[in-house]
């Protein structure tokens, strides 16, 4: 790729973004340590990092959404210490989040001139004057939606390139994308990039922030790789190669803290064949057996909750074969997929694994209350109920003043550990679990992954999803990397790293010749 | 700008997934206790200014208005655990009286025909309302918005507006009879009081109908029939409603088309009331509680002689200090560090 950004540093004229020494503290974590960045006028700047490196935070605090701790931030020169998110918009300084932020009841039109509504002469919105514009906007990017369609019926793809088109509105110099393509499928990726060519001609500076190596070796000039809040390095694309990138986003191999013990794997359990889930993903192909846990990992937007939820009838499915044990079963509902055997454990585990308000005792049973804690068809017994839930929170070492503590009082990883609880209980065998340790501290996640290997031991069959490589890989047997909806590549944990891991999650094709190569 | 920072704060505290263990309990049971404190001066006022307030007479009034409007209460109460809201109870309950009174008047049904046949109707209109809500997928509020109107329309149609005064003997004792000096509607009210409690503290359907409340995502993930149980609140409501409109009809002793409107009022905040005073827990002794406050209210402000627009300014600030205080307890509850500030 031909960048001639990297001989023009140090020219104070030619630096439109630059931070000194910029810290970030929230509750609990460093997100950033003294970090410097600096961004070149006319560049398509990438920012690359595992989740959790800082990426996100250092674009807020850019634009104002967060306010530094400690460090100075500098604008064409100018400090922005005092400057609010509009004042940094005047400075020509526009960015674009990884969730939209879009009204989904108003029009194409009204969501791209919100807030910069063309008024006529009387004062009232001029109508006409607002469509004229809005479609001149989308139609430096698309010509495929037109703008007085509601946001509600566009795809994910189209709403992506309309918050595109909304953050031109402010005529930025300017533009930061945060993981743009992560909602784009094949085409409109195309389109975006040649939107991307064209505005760089015209002089755009670019940050984008990706997981996609072949995007960003693509379109981008420079690089810029964070991990752990601080900046590893800063240079030209082409003098680094892409297995060389993905070290410096790693850094040095973490000591396992995983108890993972091997298991004895046994016969097939489950076999998803030709899923396709309605939401996200396409032709997803794998099997599980007793006593095994399989990875799913990906980065955001690659489809690995939706497939997940599929499987489980959390969320409609367009087609495919799930079977247990050879033989085939329906899941079109969550209480079918119970009734296999399945137990979810969802993402988000308040909005959608617990019942805040109520006690430990009655989430714990929720799944099972009919089943097994009622004497006849309805009548709950509730001496039995009550020695089931103290069993299972001194089995599981549930930290809970009483049984009856409503569970939103308990800590992150407590909660998760009543979730799995619920499913223990209702005998379940196959295990999903979605992001199990995220927001979770040290020791709880210590607990959970004994949890889960205590699983595997008796029997279960288990699919873990997280984002987290080093935890996949010292916890899975098998792992199943997903990318835009597909599963690209099926790796044995033993006979890979995270180097490999983490190249396959950005996209990468075939590691060993990418190594060799070099 | 120190706005945006702080906004950010807690969604990231969220995040990091630690909640501290905080003691709610103290605070919301301040609210619970207030509610105790404030109708205890209420009465005691009432009282010393009018001594008939604590006559036996005056206990019997009290107690025979609160089993009439209990039934249309516990049902309301019953929609509103689930997550949902009933507009349409009062005329449900005139719905149920004006076509038992109209059959057994003007078209000479006998007594337990129409009686069944006003019970029906009540079921019947809650079957359509909870199909709006679970299958059609409208807000429940609009939902019974609607019905409310349209039954309207069916109390004007039944008797052309007329209203229906003659009503048998044997109709009239459901209202105004006693057995062993205890009115009949208190033998009604407990009846379905027990039964009632029992469904929803004992049996998996109530307690289900409460987890859809608190989060119906969470239940549907855990397998919870959360369309059935939602129907079936609204099922029960109807058909709760209809023993208030008729038994109202009985002790009345006529049926007219806007006999059940004060029903929607008064269900709301015996609701409302009981499900603050116990904290969202045991919800039908609550509201049980919460119809004895509101009668009684009703009751001492006659006594006083305190005219319409007073009974009115009551309700509705009863009502709304209800839904405050229903507000705040669940604010209270999920106080968390970080959004203090």
């Amino acid at each position: 790729m031909n960048s001639p950004m990297g001989d023009r540093v140090g020219n104070q004229e030619d630096i439109v973004i630059k931070a000194e020494r910029v810290s970030k503290s929230f509750p609990g974590v460093r997100a950033l340590k003294e970090m410097d960045f600096e961004v070149i006028r006319g560049e398509v700047h990438a920012l690359v990092g595992e989740n959790g490196a800082g990426k996100s935070t250092l674009m807020k605090i850019i634009v104002r959404e967060y306010i530094e701790d400690e460090g100075n931030i500098f604008i064409e020169g100018n400090n922005v210490k005092d400057l609010g998110i509009r004042g940094v918009q005047k400075l020509g300084l526009s960015l674009i989040h990884q969730d939209l932020n879009l009204i989904p009841m108003l029009t194409v039109a009204q969501n791209i001139c919100l807030g910069r509504e063309p008024v006529t002469r009387f004062g009232t919105i001029d109508w006409k004057a607002m469509g004229l514009k809005a479609a001149d906007f989308l139609g430096q990017i698309t010509s495929e939606i037109n703008v007085e369609d509601r946001v509600e019926g566009l795809s994910n793809s189209q709403q992506q390139l309309m918050a595109i088109a909304r953050a031109l509105v402010t005529s930025p110099r300017i533009l930061i994308l945060d993981e743009p393509t992560a909602r784009l499928d094949q085409k409109t990726s195309d389109s975006f990039f040649l939107f991307l060519e064209r505005a760089k001609q015209k002089g755009l500076t670019v940050v984008y922030i990706s997981h996609r190596l072949e995007e960003i070796y693509r379109i981008c000039d420079r690089v810029t790789v964070l991990r752990d809040g601080t900046k590893i390095i800063t240079a030209p694309i082409n003098e680094i190669p892409q297995t060389e990138l993905v070290k410096y986003m790693l850094g040095r191999e973490i000591e396992q803290q995983v108890p993972k013990e091997s298991v004895p794997i046994g016969e097939v359990k489950l076999s998803v064949r030709d899923l396709y889930p309605k939401e996200k993903g396409k032709d997803i192909n794998f099997d599980l057996k007793s006593g095994e846990i399989l990875g799913i990992v990906g980065s955001i937007g690659a489809g690995k909750s939706e497939v997940a939820r599929a499987i489980f009838g959390a969320d409609p499915k367009q087609s495919g074969t799930i079977r247990i044990s050879g033989k085939e079963v329906k899941t079109n509902a969550p209480h079918d997929a119970i009734d296999h055997g399945f137990a979810l454990i969802p993402e988000e585990r308040r909005d959608q694994g617990l019942v805040g308000n109520e006690s430990v005792r009655k989430n714990m049973t929720m799944a099972a209350l009919k089943k097994k804690f009622c004497v006849g068809p309805s009548w709950i017994d509730q001496d039995k109920e009550t020695a089931a839930v103290k069993t299972s929170i001194k089995t599981l070492g549930i930290a809970t003043p009483s049984p009856e503590q409503e569970v939103q009082f308990l800590s992150g990883g407590t909660q998760q550990k009543v979730v799995v609880a619920k499913w223990l209980m209702s005998d379940s065998d196959i295990y999903i679990f979605d992001e199990p340790t995220k927001g979770i501290d040290v020791g709880g996640k210590y607990d959970i992954y004994k949890l889960i290997v205590d699983l595997a031991r008796q029997g279960a069959g288990i699919i873990f999803i997280s984002n987290e490589l080093t935890e996949v890989l010292s916890l899975c047997d098998r792992i199943l990397v997903m990318f835009n909806g597909q599963i690209i590549k099926e790796l044995e944990t033993q006979a890979s790293n995270r180097e490999e891991l983490l190249f396959y999650v950005m996209g990468g094709r075939d590691y060993a010749k990418t190594v060799n190569d070099l | 700008m120190s706005k945006s920072n702080s906004s950010a704060t807690p969604s990231d505290v969220r995040n990091s997934g630690e909640i501290e263990t905080g003691t709610p309990k103290g605070n919301r049971s301040i609210i619970r206790y207030g509610i105790f404190v404030i109708f205890g001066l209420f009465y005691a006022i009432v009282t010393i200014l009018r001594p008939g307030f604590l006559s036996l007479g005056n206990f019997y009034d009290i107690f025979i208005e609160t089993s009439i409007i209990s039934f249309v209460s516990f049902g309301e109460a019953i929609v509103i655990a689930a997550g949902g809201l009933d507009l349409s109870v009062g005329n449900i309950a005139g719905a149920a009286a004006m076509l038992t009174c109209h059959l057994m008047s003007n078209l000479g049904f006998d007594l337990g025909t129409s009686l069944v046949a006003g019970v029906a109707i009540g079921g019947l209109i809650g079957f359509g309302n909870g199909l709006m809500v679970t299958r059609l997928h409208m807000n429940s509020l609009i939902a019974t918005l609607g019905t409310m109107f349209v039954l309207v329309g069916f109390l004007y149609g039944l008797t052309g507006g007329v209203t229906v005064h003659i009503v048998p003997e044997n109709f009239e004792y459901l209202g105004n009879g006693t057995i062993m000096s205890i009115p009949v509607p208190m033998y009604f009210m407990a009846f379905i009081f027990i039964l009632a409690y029992l469904f929803m503290e004992k049996t998996s359907y109530g307690r289900n109908i409460r987890m859809i409340g608190g989060n119906i995502e969470a239940c549907r993930l855990s397998g919870i029939n959360i369309k059935n149980l939602t129907l079936m609140t609204f099922v029960l409501c109807g058909f709760l409603s209809t023993f208030s409109g008729i038994l109202l009809a009985a002790r009345q002793a006529l049926g007219n088309v806007d006999l059940g409107e004060r029903f929607l009022l008064e269900a709301f905040i015996a609701a409302m009331l009981g499900t603050v005073i116990f904290d969202g827990k045991n919800i039908i002794t609550g509201t049980l509680l919460g119809a004895i406050f509101l009668i009684s209210l009703l009751n001492g402000l006659t006594l006083l002689g305190a005219g319409p627009q007073w009974m009115y300014f009551a309700q509705g600030g009863l009502l709304l200090a209800a839904i405050l205080a229903n507000y705040y307890s669940k604010r209270l509850a999920l106080k968390i560090p970080g959004q203090k500030k």
